[in-house]
């Protein structure tokens, strides 16, 4: 997804131009481009499938709004997931001041250390069937928004070290440490599945 | 391939140090077990909102766009009418201002300037024809700076 063809970096670039000019034709193919990988991110962030489909919507119609700013020195995916994420984050924060509870932000990181997996627990030429994407789905939703993002961008959405951390303002060294700390999680989980008397 | 055994021996070491981070962090990450959890996360389903969902996207930009052109229209309109239209505005109020200063002044003038008017050509005549009696017409009399009346043609000899 990273080597794109030249005609391909091209064409994107062309389109990004006339997206800039507020051109809906060519805004509509960016649309189509994009909408499933943001809706993928957005909807792991979020545990309501509704409210993944209106974050989703939210995201292009700002960037719609906003595309005559973006000035080219980030990738527009990076621009688009930055986009997403800071209304991930806007949702989370309102959850929570909703119901009361401590901010899905701070949480997890510290726990997630503690829960470092017993590698030797899971066999390296597993499968992954829809059972064990059903541990995977639930390690990617129980950890914290921060390890989440990082996990989803880079292993999910082919986002470098870099971007991510230009995305959310975070070192690189940062960026590395959480994507250990959430493969670390979800390999817990897996562990904790495949050998459910090791705990 | 440095890499792989760091990966290596980060992945025989068993696990990693309570509430530590590996001192090679790129190497942990390319650990076989780090790899194949990134693998599962690729491989997870991939989602894709549906028709309707599109549908009111469609829409919902729609609105946008128009808000956007409006927000345009009047951008680029704005400088253009600008200075004309700042410039009626300034005439409209200077012509505002003087009209409505003096147009006070004169309907108060106006009034008393028709008053006094009707007033003085009426006392004129009367006082014209006290003076003349009916022999003289009012234009044979004339008035000096005093404002008495004179007559024209008087007779020396009287």
């Amino acid at each position: 997804m990273n080597s794109q063809a030249p005609n391909d970096v091209q064409s994107e670039f062309r389109l990004i131009e006339l997206c800039q000019k507020q051109n809906p034709e060519a805004f509509g193919k960016f649309v189509d481009l994009y909408q499933a990988r943001v809706f993928g991110f957005v909807r792991r962030m979020v545990t309501d499938a509704e409210d993944a489909a209106d974050i989703t919507q939210e995201v292009f119609i700002r960037a719609f709004q906003s595309f005559s700013r973006f000035d080219g020195r980030s990738q527009v995916k990076t621009w688009l997931f930055k986009i997403a994420h800071n209304l991930c984050i806007d949702r989370s924060r309102k959850v929570n001041r909703t119901l009361g509870t401590s901010s899905l932000e701070s949480s997890g990181e510290d726990l997630e250390v503690r829960e470092l997996a017993d590698e030797s627990a899971i066999p390296e030429q597993l499968v992954l069937n829809d059972e064990l994407k059903g541990v995977v789905e639930a390690a990617i939703l129980e950890m914290s928004d921060k390890l989440r993002a990082v996990l989803l961008l880079h292993d999910q959405q082919d986002v470098g070290y870099d971007e991510i951390a230009d995305l959310l303002s975070i070192p690189v060294g940062t960026v590395k440490s959480r994507l250990f700390l959430a493969r670390n999680f979800v390999q817990s989980r897996l562990s904790a599945y495949m050998n459910p008397s090791v705990k | 391939m440095k890499e792989n055994q760091a990966g290596d021996q980060v992945k025989n070491s068993g696990s990693i140090p309570f509430g530590g981070m590996p001192e090679d962090l790129d190497a942990a990450l390319n650990a076989p077990s780090q790899l194949q959890v990134s693998q599962f996360v690729k491989g997870l389903n991939a989602d894709e909102p549906n028709l309707v969902w599109r549908s009111e996207l469609n829409q919902k930009l729609l609105a946008a766009q128009r808000k956007v052109t409006w927000w345009k229209r009047i951008r680029i309109i704005s400088p253009a009418l600008g200075i004309p239209a700042a410039g009626a505005l300034a005439l409209v109020l200077v012509f505002h201002v003087h009209s409505s200063r003096p147009a006070n002044v004169s309907t108060a003038t106006a009034s008393v300037t028709i008053e006094d008017s009707i007033l003085s050509v009426h006392s004129e005549v009367t006082a014209d024809r006290e003076v003349t009696g009916d022999s003289l017409d009012a234009h044979q009399t004339t008035r000096d700076a005093t404002g008495d009346l004179s007559f024209e043609n008087e007779p020396s000899d009287l």
